[in-house]
């Protein structure tokens, strides 16, 4: 179960040894996802899958979701079992590979085992599969068997069991929900995916002067919003958080130290956060975006007198200048590949979006559709979109262009007020950003087709989303 | 007066009012130059104190462009007081973006507040 690291031993080691002001800050109060090994058996033989999923002509399979037979009475595990079942319903749908029967109307079909499953009531409901779930514990152990039933061939097309822990049943869920889609679909999910995001929830419950109001510390959630948890204790500025590729650090702009520093925080293991770009009078530092090759850390900095894209190593050193131009340059984002860097640019009047290699070769403007643009987000391989904001008429739409063809297409035109920051998640499929529709800045994940897929906070202002990798 | 203040106490009597912008420009308007030549006279006289001049800007445009516009703000108000003969090795300046604002409403009366630049004194 563990997932691949791509920030090479080399790297990690570079971290820890970085000097300077070391910001003591606790790590968060549960492990590494990637630290709970989940054992999991295949059930029993899977039969033409392929041939199994796939609904006639084309279209998703509805999928039918029993309610799951709990083995035991305890409540603890009831209730375990409750969040693995609602949690793994909401993944299935999520992706939109099944066309989810809602559980309203299967709820009066009884819970049963695989084998004496009422195949005609199923039927009747319209189901083409059926997810039946069965949870069980020994004591810190939750045991649960999934298995997805062909409705018209009686036959299993997808069974495994899943020793999960009884502390993290969505942990549990996701990973339920990764492999149904990886197996039947072919389907890297993002179940297991987290989000980053600055939140001024606290502060605002504060109160009190302007400054205090307005403390926004870096809080970390799952995809789909599920354990929001606050990572960051400085009870100051802090914003813009960007991922390390083996999702075990986060860098983000801080403004502790009075200056605004690039601080590298390590998110699981209770370590001093490192300042690679601190922040002084003379310089100050915005908005790092990890390489995905893990070695370097692009920023703006306003330290030549006004904001240029900059790049380092992550301990600090090697800082190299890439643009030189009296308008704004900033918000830099790298290709999957690492050897580029899209920013927006004011040094063909407004803010435009343009394209140049990682070493600051010759810069290539794009089209954008019109209005000024700000934070670019390249996604991950094997797409190749640039998603960004656009100023149009009464706020910011969020925008993406196809790099191959140019083709530029509207996502969030469904949202009113100011749509903006956009990250994209490291399936390609979805897009986080954040929205004003609700009022106060929420951040909300769309489809690539502009569809409203989860709203993830509720509370205080939320912004600079940022998606973790796989 | 000035000199039983503790730096906190000078902070909280804000000697030097702060100036404000129109949407999405850093450029000194006639009423933000009257206000800065005023400060800088103040400044001028207590030529001890060192400050931050704080950009801000208002919730519209994007939060990552108004850390850039901000910061362009602050500048305008340093570059502005230099011209004036204070000594720039007495301020510096930080960006605040749209982070901080003073007034939360979605409206102009609002908006306007919060597009301002603003002192810190660092020392006196």
């Amino acid at each position: 179960m563990r997932r691949s690291n791509r920030l090479t031993v080399h790297h990690r080691v570079a971290i820890t040894a970085v000097c300077g002001l070391a910001l003591l800050v606790p790590a968060l109060p549960m492990g590494a996802p990637d630290m709970y090994a989940i054992a999991t058996t295949p059930l029993d033989q899977q039969r033409e899958v392929a041939i199994s999923v796939r609904g006639e002509s084309g279209r998703a399979p509805r999928l039918g979701f029993a309610e799951f037979v709990i083995t035991g009475a305890d409540a603890d595990l009831r209730t375990a079992a409750g969040t693995v079942s609602q949690v793994l319903y909401d993944d299935l749908e999520f992706e939109r590979e099944f066309a989810m029967i809602a559980r309203t109307a299967s709820s009066k079909i009884p819970a049963t085992s695989a084998e004496a499953l009422p195949y005609a009531t199923w039927n009747e409901v319209g189901a083409d599969l059926v997810l039946v779930g069965n949870a069980s514990r020994t004591d810190a152990t939750l045991t649960v068997e999934v298995r997805i039933m062909n409705v018209e061939r009686k036959a299993s097309v997808f069974g495994k069991r899943y020793a999960c822990t009884m502390r993290d049943p969505r942990y549990c869920a996701h990973t339920i929900a990764d492999e149904v889609h990886k197996e039947l679909f072919q389907l890297d999910g993002v179940a297991r995916t987290k989000l980053a995001f600055a939140s001024d929830r606290d502060g605002e419950r504060l109160g009190g002067t302007i400054e205090e109001r307005s403390i926004k510390e870096i809080y970390i959630s799952d995809y789909d919003g599920g354990r929001q948890l606050r990572l960051t204790p400085h009870r100051s500025l802090n914003i813009a958080p960007s991922w390390s590729p083996d999702n075990r650090y986060l860098a983000y702009t801080s403004y502790t130290s009075g200056f605004p520093d690039i601080v590298l925080h390590s998110i699981y293991e209770a370590r001093a956060a490192t300042r690679p770009a601190r922040g002084t009078p003379n310089a100050q530092n915005y908005l790092p975006a990890f390489s995905p090759d893990g070695t370097r850390i692009a920023f703006a900095s306003s330290r030549t007198g006004n904001f240029e894209i900059y790049t380092m190593r992550i301990d600090g050193s090697d800082l190299r200048q890439l643009t030189s131009h009296p308008g704004i340059d900033n918000a830099p984002t790298w290709s999957p590949n690492s050897q580029q860097i899209a920013f927006t640019s004011e040094r063909s009047g407004q803010s435009h979006l343009f394209i140049m290699s990682a070493d600051g070769g010759p810069v290539t403007r794009l089209p954008t559709g019109g209005g000024k643009v700000d934070r670019p987000t390249w996604s991950p391989a094997p797409f190749n979109y640039v998603a960004y904001s656009a100023e149009v008429p009464g706020g910011n739409q969020i925008r993406m262009i196809e790099l191959g063809t140019n083709k530029i297409t509207n996502l969030s035109d469904a949202f009113q007020g100011n749509n903006e920051s956009p990250s994209v998640a490291p399936n390609g499929r979805h897009i986080a950003f954040v929205t004003t529709q609700w009022g106060k800045e929420h951040i909300v994940i769309i489809g690539r087709d502009g569809k409203l897929e989860r709203r993830v906070t509720t509370t205080g202002n939320n912004k600079y989303p940022s998606w973790s990798h796989r | 007066m000035f000199a039983s203040m503790t730096l906190e106490q000078l902070n909280a009597q804000r000697p030097l009012a702060d100036v404000f912008f129109e949407y999405d420009s850093a450029d000194l308007s006639d009423t933000a130059r009257a206000v800065l030549q005023k400060n800088a006279e103040w400044l001028r006289r207590w030529v001890s104190t060192t400050i931050t001049v704080e950009g801000h800007a208002d919730s519209r445009g994007t939060n990552e462009y108004n850390l850039a516009l901000a910061e362009r703000r602050a500048s305008s108000v340093r570059d502005y007081l230099v011209s004036l003969g204070v000594p720039v090795t007495r301020m510096n300046i930080v960006s605040k973006g749209e982070e901080q604002p003073v007034c939360t409403e979605e409206a102009e009366s609002c908006w306007s507040q919060n597009r301002r630049g603003r002192f810190i004194f660092t020392a006196k």
